[in-house]
């Protein structure tokens, strides 16, 4: 192995022992500027008595937003109900991933968290519950095509837990199609003879 | 299956548990040799992290089958996030969710690791009697019933531009052509591990704990005692007040190219030459969706059934692939179609017309593809760190190019190589001018790999190897490894068959040769 190489492993091994790989990014932000101006959703996520394992109350509300965004049309914005189980389905899912992970994850939510209420002071958009689809859509689009790697894992990561979180539900499936697996009910002597 | 022989980790009243020998790992290696010992009347004792499910609890539904039987909910990623990695993690391993394609090691491998490893005793003579009794033993043989959709199109499209192509070998029994392997087979016909050693095993008098991580292996001297156990509750996170310890004087490690490596990281054993955990192996794979003008119905039918080599084994030292296809569910399928919003959606319309192809890339045959590398995060936990180089993208561009030809020649409206940047393109020159133009990076070009290999690579040289040609590591006595990650190079094809047979090779002669205490 090179002289070079070995740097670069000894280099990695540094950045993953520290475990911190949206941490540079995501410097704490504290009560986000965007989360002040949630009001409307604030009520509807605090009288929601669900025991989330993972998400936090802010970080609930930020996919509270961002989850229309990745995927209207097929869910609307006014939609609480899919809302809801794309929010349970996200919180079991990160519930089952190694804690590195998961604290990853709080990372990233953190750096999402920073990035929009800096979007918000830049006034991109006035009031969050103002902000259109399309802003954050717009906001989206920004961490897809950057330049960064870390932003575009970020997107990428987002994407799966909220997209996953979606589709495999059977309220999603009427739309594209899909007929859901095959019924059948096998007697109970079926298992046993195995 | 003799279920008074398998039991939680939670549950077990004893803060001690003694075996002849203690199998670390339930899939492809870990069943095989479960089988073999137990029915040489050893006692038998194996350890699997991941929960017991079997046909009862297989209900076809991603949303549940990815949490229980997959390595971080069917989510678990390189270092970087670059390449996402479907393993299995239940009794069986991989083995109770992988799509039954199954093939002989290529024999070009085999010489590969002849030539540059030292490997004389693992050939193609010495192991073609094994693939013949795992063939047996497993059913594996070509698939009879018509290729589904998704399946014909690769046929389809290699015809007519003149590639070979050809049937894939299933393991399968009264299998009913449903298309749902991935998420277990609830009818018990496919033949993994979960429905055939494992249960022979426990007929047999071996005992299964199960939702137990192996912490380390002990070891006095230079000779292991046994290892150490944490009980996983239902999310698969330890409990660190549930440790259990296994006496046993010998030790088979079968966690798997991730898994293994991270056992023996974790136990901090002798490594004088630094090689535990590298030259981890992926078959880093690309894929390319297209748009067909009838509905595929990627989910249904048997997942694949149709492959085509022709560009394997290229004249030239460039990395070569296989091509076959990926069943195509709603939940995977939403997750590899990387745009959002409208566009997201009008994909997502489309879904049952959509053919899925995968290109995936023998890595590890040249001296620039020098694989991943497993280490252990703070946690201890292991994660692989993998660089794409360009090397890799060199091919992977080569593999999209060859797809998106295939799958126009196929009849194809559409083709989307699946790319960050990447739109459905209308017709062959279309694509094959933007594909080129493409960029060619990590976490812009996707990644995925399904076959995890290499870390524990066997060899002659004590100096380039982590075990010899029988398995066993170096540096200790009574511990051997036998699973894939033992293999010094990717194989260049599905993996399972080359795990069993190398296997029950390996297992079937130290059973022979070992005293039961």
């Amino acid at each position: 192995m090179k002289k070079n190489d070995n740097a670069k492993v000894n280099n990695t091994r540094r950045t993953i022992l520290k475990g911190t790989l949206w941490g540079s990014l995501a410097i704490a932000s504290g009560v986000s500027l965007w989360q002040l101006s949630l009001t409307e959703s604030v009520e509807v996520l605090e009288s929601d008595d669900y025991p989330y394992r993972f998400l936090n109350l802010d970080e609930r509300l930020l996919l509270w937003a961002i989850i229309p965004a990745y995927l209207y049309p097929a869910v609307q914005p006014g939609d609480e109900k899919s809302k809801f189980v794309v929010l349970r389905n996200i919180d079991g899912a990160i519930s089952g991933l190694p804690q590195s992970t998961q604290d990853e994850l709080r990372q990233l939510f953190s750096l999402l968290s920073f990035q929009l209420s800096k979007a918000l002071v830049a006034g991109i958009w006035t009031r969050w519950n103002k902000a259109s689809i399309n802003s954050l859509q717009y906001f989206l689009s920004s961490w897809q095509e950057s330049y960064l790697a870390l932003l575009r894992t970020g997107y990428l990561g987002l994407h799966q837990i909220i997209i996953g979180s979606y589709y495999g539900e059977p309220m999603s499936w009427e739309s594209i199609g899909y007929p859901g697996p095959p019924q059948f009910n096998l007697p109970e002597s079926f298992y046993e003879d195995f | 299956m003799k279920i008074s022989n398998a039991i939680d980790a939670a549950e077990l009243q004893q803060e001690s548990l003694s075996a002849d020998v203690v199998i670390i790992g339930s899939g492809a290696g870990g069943g095989v040799s479960a089988e073999i010992f137990a029915a040489a009347g050893f006692q038998v004792l194996l350890i699997e992290e991941g929960p017991l499910k079997t046909a009862r609890d297989f209900k076809m539904r991603e949303k549940d089958a990815y949490p229980q039987l997959y390595q971080e909910s069917a989510g678990r990623k390189t270092i970087d996030k670059a390449i996402n990695i479907l393993q299995g993690r239940s009794v069986g391993g991989s083995t109770t969710v992988n799509w039954t394609t199954s093939f002989r090691t290529p024999e070009q491998t085999l010489l590969h690791w002849k030539n540059n490893f030292g490997i004389e005793a693992n050939n193609q003579k010495s192991l073609t009697p094994w693939f013949e009794t795992m063939e047996q033993r497993l059913n594996i043989e070509p698939w009879q019933v018509p290729a589904n959709a998704n399946n014909q199109t690769i046929a389809n499209g290699a015809e007519e531009l003149g590639w070979s192509y050809s049937t894939i070998a299933r393991n399968v029994k009264g299998c009913a052509n449903l298309g749902y392997c991935g998420l277990g087979c609830p009818i018990n016909a496919k033949q993994s591990m979960l429905t055939t050693t494992i249960p022979a095993a426990l007929e047999a008098g071996a005992r299964l704990v199960y939702k137990a991580r192996v912490e380390r292996i002990d070891y006095k001297q230079n000779k292991v005692t046994g290892c150490q156990l944490v009980a996983m509750d239902d999310f698969g996170q330890p409990m660190q007040n549930s440790r259990i310890r296994v006496l046993a004087p010998l030790v088979i490690l079968s966690a798997g190219a991730i898994g293994s490596p991270a056992v023996l990281l974790r136990s901090q054993v002798p490594d004088p030459h630094k090689l535990i955990g590298k030259r981890t192996f992926l078959h880093p794979t690309v894929i390319s969706a297209a748009i067909m003008p009838k509905a595929v119905n990627g989910y249904a039918g048997a997942p694949q059934s149709i492959y085509s080599d022709h560009f394997l084994w290229p004249d030239n030292d460039e990395m070569g692939f296989k091509i076959e296809a990926a069943p195509l569910h709603p939940l995977l399928t939403s997750t590899v179609l990387t745009n959002f919003g409208q566009q997201h959606f009008d994909l997502m319309q489309q879904f049952p017309h959509i053919q899925g192809s995968i290109a995936l890339l023998r890595d590890g045959f040249d001296e620039r593809s020098v694989g991943g590398e497993v280490m252990l995060d703070d946690y201890g936990y292991p994660k692989l760190n993998y660089e794409l180089n360009d090397y890799f993208w060199r091919s992977a561009r080569k593999a999209l190019l060859t797809m998106a030809e295939m799958q126009f020649a196929a009849g194809a409206e559409q083709v989307l190589p699946l790319h960050l940047y990447s739109q459905p393109y209308n017709d062959w020159q279309q694509a094959k001018s933007a594909i080129e133009q493409l960029p060619m990076e990590s976490l812009k070009a996707l990644v995925f790999s399904a076959h995890v290999m290499g870390g524990c690579a066997m060899g002659s040289d004590e100096k380039r190897s982590v075990v010899d040609e029988t398995g066993r590591f170096h540096q200790l006595k009574g511990l051997y490894i036998f699973d894939g990650s033992i293999f010094p190079t990717s194989i260049g094809a599905n993996p399972q068959l080359s795990i069993y047979a190398l296997v029950a090779r390996l297992a079937s002669q130290l059973a022979a040769t070992s005293r039961i205490s």
